[in-house]
């Protein structure tokens, strides 16, 4: 008798908390992308994991989904479905397409993990191994008007670039990089390829921007490898110009006026007009949209063959960027300064890999120019 | 008078050979003085006063490419560069908390002049790229510490332009324009974080 007491007064004590454990689930297809969406009543930790056609949101705790299963009716989504691993829960999100980018964040009351899926169009190239003249029937305008890509392997000669931890120099990879790019480029469509250097010397930033102004080229593609002071920074980045001054001051603006009160009484004195706002008559201003896209669709082939997740295109001041009148976008490859990517930055199989992912990005932005 | 000539031609050979060690050697420690001089105009001093204010100071971190906020006390002094060295001194000096350090510890604050318009100039040694790590994150993070540190706390500072030695330097390491001053990205700050 006592036995069955306590045992009711246990259940019914780990009810509120067994319901404090069950995590919601909404997906909605979007225009441009389909969200789905984890509500929790409290907050968690968790890693994103992608394989073609899957993804895995591992998180940390033990919590519990309602159904085990659940089919979807969704552009892209096929199935939920979750299972316990250790103290981790594991959610899984089966799609209808293998290639595909994912975005992600947090929003609290209540904590809501964000999945923002998109779909990457088929690979326009699929047999590029085999000389690969199968995607040139289907080039279309936007390549016809293309003639010349400038292609700037990042640093060289006595600038080394970064270090990775077992000596790999940051010029010699971009290097090795840019000329198989240029090599698939040249033997898949009907453009000339231009280098910055092909070989390991110095040159400036400006002859760089230089050579791809005087060549009147319709693409400018720097490559880096990027590097941190964080050990575990990877991923890939896509970054097209910011301009130095301008939005950022609106952002200053809203930052204050949302986040302190006792701020803003100093930040808004009576000439506020004195924040001005400087835009910079770059070169590159007048491409900022088209750098925009184009940096966009290399980086979603980047996301895809690196498997890194949340990793979108960033706008910064670079200063090879400023100078280059055409549309021009810098790609930090991979952390030289992180173990394991070191080590995949050094290999032929990867150089290649990352060549053939910015092609397709490439093409992928070509065939969306097309049609104005 | 062979001989004499002789002795007369050693001697003033031994003559020339002092004078010359000893002009080198005055040389020499001029040179260390004026070395010195330089490193003592490294080391600003900072007025002590006995109020002091509290400034919150950005670094990254390991968990992501974001500048995370640590608290310092400084003096507060009647000069607003005064209290911006000491900002820029206490970002040298690096993180106190679980922090990454985001400037080579051996930089050097040279000056800091602030125009009327609101453009703080902070005039950093060599070390500040020949130390770094460069690559585009570590970049960005390091300027963008340095810029969103002051703007952050002193509302009269709007805009930072980094010198080095002195002089305009195009880029740290090759990648973000330094050539112009940067306004603040308080959307790099981890609790600010954009959804
Ligand atoms: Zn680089």
């Amino acid at each position: 008798m006592k036995k069955k007491y306590l045992l009711l007064i246990i259940f019914l004590y780990l009810i509120p908390s067994l319901e404090g454990l069950t995590l919601k689930v909404r997906y909605a297809d979007h225009p441009d992308f389909t969200r789905v969406v984890i509500e929790s009543y409290t907050a968690f930790s968790y890693q994103i994991y992608t394989t073609p056609g899957k993804i895995d949101v591992v998180i940390n705790g033990n919590f519990t989904f309602g159904i085990q299963r659940k089919k979807v009716h969704s552009r892209i989504l096929k199935e939920f479905y979750w299972e316990k691993n250790g103290s981790n829960t594991i959610f899984k999100v089966i799609l209808k397409k293998d290639r595909f980018t994912i975005d992600y964040f947090t929003l609290i009351n209540p904590f809501r993990l964000v999945l923002d899926i998109k779909e990457l169009s088929s690979p326009v190239i699929p047999e590029l191994e085999g000389k690969g003249a199968g995607g040139i029937s289907n080039l279309n305008r936007g390549i016809r008007y293309t003639k010349t890509i400038i292609i700037d392997p990042g640093h060289g000669g006595s600038d080394r670039g970064a270090r990775g931890p077992s000596g790999l120099l940051e010029k010699n990879v971009t290097l090795a990089i840019a000329k198989e790019l240029k090599s698939i480029i040249e033997r898949n469509l009907p453009v000339r390829v231009v280098l910055t250097r092909t070989e390991d010397i110095n040159i400036s930033l400006e002859d760089r921007a230089s050579i791809a102004n005087n060549q009147k080229a319709d693409m400018f593609i720097s490559i880096h490898t990027n590097a941190s002071y964080r050990k575990s920074a990877h991923g890939s980045e896509t970054y097209f110009l910011s301009l130095h001054a301008s939005d950022e001051e609106t952002r200053r603006l809203a930052y204050f006026e949302n986040n302190s009160d006792k701020l803003e009484d100093e930040i808004f004195p009576e000439n506020a007009e004195d924040i001005k706002l400087i835009l910079w008559d770059l070169a590159q201003t007048s491409y900022l949209k088209q750098s925009s896209q184009l940096a966009e669709t290399i980086q979603n082939e980047l996301n895809y063959l690196l498997g890194t997740t949340n990793r979108g295109i960033k706008q910064a001041p670079f200063k090879v960027l400023s100078n280059v009148a055409m549309p021009a976008v810098l790609i930090e490859v991979a952390f030289i300064t992180n173990p394991e990517e070191e080590k995949k930055l050094s290999s032929v199989k990867f150089q290649r890999q990352v060549a053939l992912a910015i092609f397709r990005g490439i093409i992928n932005y070509l065939k969306s120019t097309e049609v104005k | 008078m062979k001989r004499k000539e002789r002795i007369l031609l050693i001697s003033l050979f031994i003559i020339v050979c002092i004078l010359i060690i000893l002009i080198i050697l005055s040389l020499k420690t001029e040179k260390i003085k004026v070395s010195r001089e330089v490193t003592q105009t490294y080391f600003p001093n900072i007025e002590e006063t006995t109020e002091k204010r509290e400034v919150t100071i950005f670094f990254p971190s390991e968990e992501d490419s974001l500048l995370y906020p640590e608290a310092r006390e400084i003096y507060l002094t009647p000069s607003l560069i005064q209290q911006a060295k000491q900002v820029i001194l206490e970002l040298i000096k690096g993180p106190e908390n679980n922090h990454l350090p985001t400037l080579p510890p051996t930089t050097k604050l040279r000056e800091i002049f602030i125009t009327n318009d609101g453009t703080a100039y902070i005039d950093f040694s060599k070390e500040i790229y020949q130390q770094h790590p460069g690559g585009s994150e570590a970049e960005i993070i390091s300027i963008y510490a340095i810029v969103n540190s002051l703007t952050y706390n002193f509302p009269q500072i709007k805009r930072v332009q980094i010198l080095i030695e002195g002089l305009e330097k195009e880029t740290l390491n090759g990648h973000i324009d330094l050539t112009k001053p940067f306004s603040p990205r308080f959307n790099l700050i981890a609790s600010n974080k954009e959804p």
